[in-house]
């Protein structure tokens, strides 16, 4: 081993996260009115979810995305899990697969044993 | 066949662990940083033994 580090994830890539909504069964629309409990806004980025709220993709200004969404009755922590954190390790999956496979490596997918979603990074010109 | 490997695991409150294996000195930054970077903000690093033994005393072994 040589290092280990931590990281925050930040969402900046709207593809790895159309990826991530696709293996959730949800689809990441543009200029889409997003549904909440007493409202209903057309949002420039919006993931419709298939009970009654949807997710806002707001862009920020340092260039990364924000999620905003009604989590009243739980119906969106159902589809892509409390605070959002299905929905962020799959896009830090899609991100870091993407990444890796643009430098020639290869890339396998597993489950660690607590049952974490986990990337084994390879290639010879590691 | 490289031995050299990264894992990633995928915690549940929006953080990840990124850990390199099998490299030697600083080469595991490198292979590393592009990954890190497009993923997010580091908030913590942990160098382990093998971070500190630099390239160069290899060859000086060798000879």
């Amino acid at each position: 081993m040589s290092h280990q580090t931590t990281i925050k994830t930040q969402i900046k890539d709207l593809d790895a996260l159309k990826a991530a909504c696709e293996e959730l069964g949800l689809e990441l629309c543009e200029n889409e009115e997003q549904r909440m409990y007493s409202s209903r806004v057309v949002r420039p980025l919006v993931i419709k979810c298939k009970g009654p709220y949807d997710i806002a993709v707001n862009k920020q200004e340092d260039g990364t995305y924000a999620l905003a969404t009604d989590w009243w009755g739980g119906h969106v922590a159902q589809e892509v899990g409390a605070n959002f954190s299905k929905l962020t390790q799959l896009y830090g999956v899609h991100k870091a697969t993407k990444e890796a496979r643009k430098k020639g490596y290869f890339v396998t997918r597993s489950v660690n044993a607590k049952g974490q979603p986990r990337l084994t990074i390879t290639g010879r010109t590691l | 066949m490289s031995d050299k490997k990264i894992i990633i695991d995928f915690a549940e409150d929006g953080s990840l662990d990124m850990e390199g294996h099998g490299f030697s000195g600083t080469d595991c930054d490198k292979a590393m940083k592009a990954i890190e970077d497009a993923l997010g903000v580091q908030t913590a690093r942990r160098n382990k033994a093998e971070y500190s033994k630099a390239a160069g005393q290899r060859q000086t072994v060798r000879q």
